[in-house]
């Protein structure tokens, strides 16, 4: 089975997206859950392949107009239980849909 | 290790400022001050926060200030400083801030560990909880060894 493809973005990809792709990963392990997880900067995301995306609140609208893969909305950088919240139904449904292709 | 970072050059406990343009530049005093950052690096970070808005409050009472990686860094360095009277970003759920970490990078991954011990330690709300309160370099330099 193909691996989600799963990115993070900040307005540089240096800072805050590696600090939520961290959290990702932690949540993404505790589930038992392998994917590709990756930081980008707000500029390029445009061009990259993708199945779900994670930002701020902030960098929401740029992206949701550039991208095609849904994007979800986090808070709080370092709360595992937010992104479990807000994105692993969304993330158990790609898989499936990953798995009939 | 985080005490390479962060130590008693580059923490700034309980300092005052109005807004937060004011603290951003405070924070960076001190890296620039060893040479480690330029001016330009700063003013790169304020225009960041002008044009992409308050994303780097990356949870309630944190802002980790950041700018693309130039010529203005020397190397990869941060600084970290309190405030005693908390500041707004007009972040819209984790306004105020009463830390700034700031971080600089020449290129994007060297600095990969540093800010996963960091995230690590955010992830605790006893750090945090000591981060607001505390007036001791010690109270805070413990969690960095």
């Amino acid at each position: 089975m193909q691996r989600l493809e799963i990115i993070s973005v900040c307005g540089f990809g240096i800072g805050s997206s590696l600090i939520l792709k961290m959290t990702i990963d932690d949540m993404l392990k505790s589930e038992g859950i392998e994917a590709n997880t990756y930081p980008q900067d707000v500029t390029s995301v445009g061009g990259i392949k993708a199945d779900l995306i994670f930002t701020s609140n902030e960098l929401y609208d740029q992206i949701v107009e550039r991208v095609e893969a849904p994007v979800i909305v986090i808070d709080n950088f370092l709360s595992t239980e937010e992104v479990k919240e807000k994105s692993l139904s969304k993330i158990l449904k790609l898989m499936e849909e990953n798995q009939q292709k | 290790m985080i005490k390479d970072y962060l130590n008693e050059k580059t923490i700034q406990l309980k300092q005052k400022a109005n807004n937060c343009e004011e603290a951003i530049r405070k924070a960076a005093i001190p890296l620039i001050k060893e040479g480690k950052i330029l001016e330009g690096y700063v003013e790169q970070m304020l225009s960041a926060l002008k044009e992409l808005g308050p994303y780097m409050v990356i949870l309630p009472g944190i802002a980790l200030a950041h700018a693309r990686p130039s010529d203005n860094v020397k190397e990869d360095c941060m600084s970290m400083m309190t405030l005693v009277e908390p500041v707004m970003f007009g972040h819209w759920k984790n306004d105020p801030v009463h830390t700034i970490f700031v971080l600089a990078s020449p290129n994007s991954n060297q600095h990969l560990e540093v800010l996963k011990s960091i995230s690590q330690l955010l992830s605790k709300e006893e750090f945090i909880d000591e981060l607001n309160r505390c007036y001791e370099l010690e109270d805070i330099t413990k969690y960095f060894n």
